[in-house]
């Protein structure tokens, strides 16, 4: 269904163009807008057609399309992307690309058994993994075409490829890059951030079939070194408690500590915690309803790179209403979990 | 403009990718090159990536702050690691903070 709202509706601009009392030249204006009108109206009916047409083929589009190939490389601790082929990663005897096929191949199998998507741009992408890169690297990314892992100094990081959350963080980078496709700076970069800590946490807790209640929503637990945890530091971020000072990286968790600029990684403890409170007031298992409204308010309208964190927070509102109606329980938690964290 | 006979000390300073490294993070991964003591192929190098200005960033991918001080004040660009020198690349180590 289309929706047009005009300011001063048809009717009146009709009855107003023909009106004799009115100047000849003001009621040609006035036909000429209805014209316009019309042609707009018309205009928005084909897309709207359009648009129900594409998600129709869409829908159709993971039968028929391939199942995504998962491909790793080894940079041998170079720094040249993607590095050399494997070409039996899932018998390899290197722990670390075997891991990494392994991770890879199941995220891809989370996205498509529990939210139908067929790799990350709905179209059975193959998805290519990069390891051991650098020397002793503290760090994992998705750079816009593939997902590279360090190994990690050993120290206050391990290797980045023992986090499962890590590989399905950066993999929904690849996610939002194909659907809501945010800008990567303030709030739609906090957002952005936020997505692949959410999914990249769901993940971890759907390899673990954890419930809410079960899982610990920390990001990073799994690739702290031995340095870091004798500084009592037990992960990167804590979705349940931001500000925790047990994370390496402490966050905001009320939208009143947030300032334009402030880095992606700090701005998403916000939407993150959101997402906490929404799963955990949902209950059960945090991908079966509360997953499923991120999901819905991530992939299923289509780009915004400016989108605000309360422009989100209402759509996954409304997504909430929709899936499981007004006054249900997802639509509650949702719309209190928002107002915890200030939105 | 960057005036490479001022420009003595770069700092390099790793942000982004999963870990993300700015703000109130407990952690950094840094660096710091005096030019008088590299190459003078590789310093030239240096000094015209400083001229090269800011790059936005696009992806989520890691990026590095380059800072100095030139003229009294303080000057910073962002590059991407593909650009790094193999002496500002070395220089980097992770501690906590």
């Amino acid at each position: 269904m289309s929706c047009m709202c005009r300011f001063v509706p048809d009717e009146v601009l009709a009855r107003l163009a023909n009106n004799p009392k009115i100047k000849e030249f003001d009621r040609a204006a006035m036909q000429r807008t209805l014209a316009v009108d019309a042609e707009m109206r018309r205009l928005r009916e084909v897309n709207a057609a359009l648009t129900i047409s594409s998600s129709m083929i869409a829908g159709l589009a993971p039968t028929l399309t391939k199942k995504p190939a998962i491909k790793l490389y080894d940079c041998k601790h170079g720094n040249v992307l993607p590095g050399t082929a494997v070409t039996s990663p899932q018998s390899s005897g290197d722990a670390t690309i075997k891991r990494t096929y392994k991770n890879t191949g199941d995220v891809a199998k989370f996205f498509n058994k529990e939210f139908g998507r067929n790799s990350l741009d709905g179209q059975g992408m193959d998805l290519i993994s990069s390891v051991h890169y650098g020397v002793k690297y503290n760090n994992a990314f998705w750079n816009g075409q593939q997902m590279t892992y360090g190994d990690g100094d050993g120290a206050i990081f391990v290797d980045f490829t023992l986090g499962n959350d890590v590989v399905g963080h950066e993999l929904t980078h690849g996610l939002t890059q194909f659907t809501l496709q945010l800008v990567y700076s303030n709030e739609p970069g906090g957002l952005n951030e936020s997505m692949s800590d959410v999914f990249g946490s769901m993940f971890r807790q759907w390899e673990a079939n954890q419930t809410v209640t079960q899982a610990d929503w920390l990001i990073g637990a799994d690739i702290m070194g031995p340095s870091a945890k004798a500084q009592g530091f037990t992960c990167l971020r804590d979705m349940a408690n931001p500000g925790s000072t047990k994370a390496l990286s402490p966050q905001p968790s009320h939208y009143y500590g947030y300032h334009p600029g402030m880095d992606p990684h700090q701005s998403s403890g916000i939407p993150n915690n959101a997402f906490y409170r929404a799963a955990t007031a949902i209950g059960g298992k945090s991908w079966q309803k509360a997953g499923k409204i991120w999901f819905k308010a991530l992939t299923g309208y289509g780009p915004q790179p400016q989108m605000t964190m309360k422009q989100f927070a209402n759509r996954t509102r409304s997504v909430a209403k929709q899936m499981y109606g007004a006054n249900s329980t997802p639509d509650k938690a949702v719309d209190t979990a928002w107002k915890a964290v200030g939105l | 403009m960057t005036n490479p006979a001022e420009t003595k000390v770069i700092k390099v300073e790793e942000l982004g990718g999963f870990v993300g490294y700015g703000g109130a993070a407990h952690v950094r991964t840094q660096g710091e090159v005096n030019l008088d003591l590299i190459k003078p192929a590789e310093r030239a190098e240096v000094e015209q990536l400083l001229k090269r200005g800011h790059a936005a960033q696009t992806t989520p991918g890691p990026r590095y702050r380059l800072s100095w001080h030139e003229g009294g004040r303080s000057c910073e660009i962002e590059v991407s690691r593909e650009e790094l020198t193999p002496t500002l690349l070395a220089s980097l180590k992770t501690d906590l903070i």
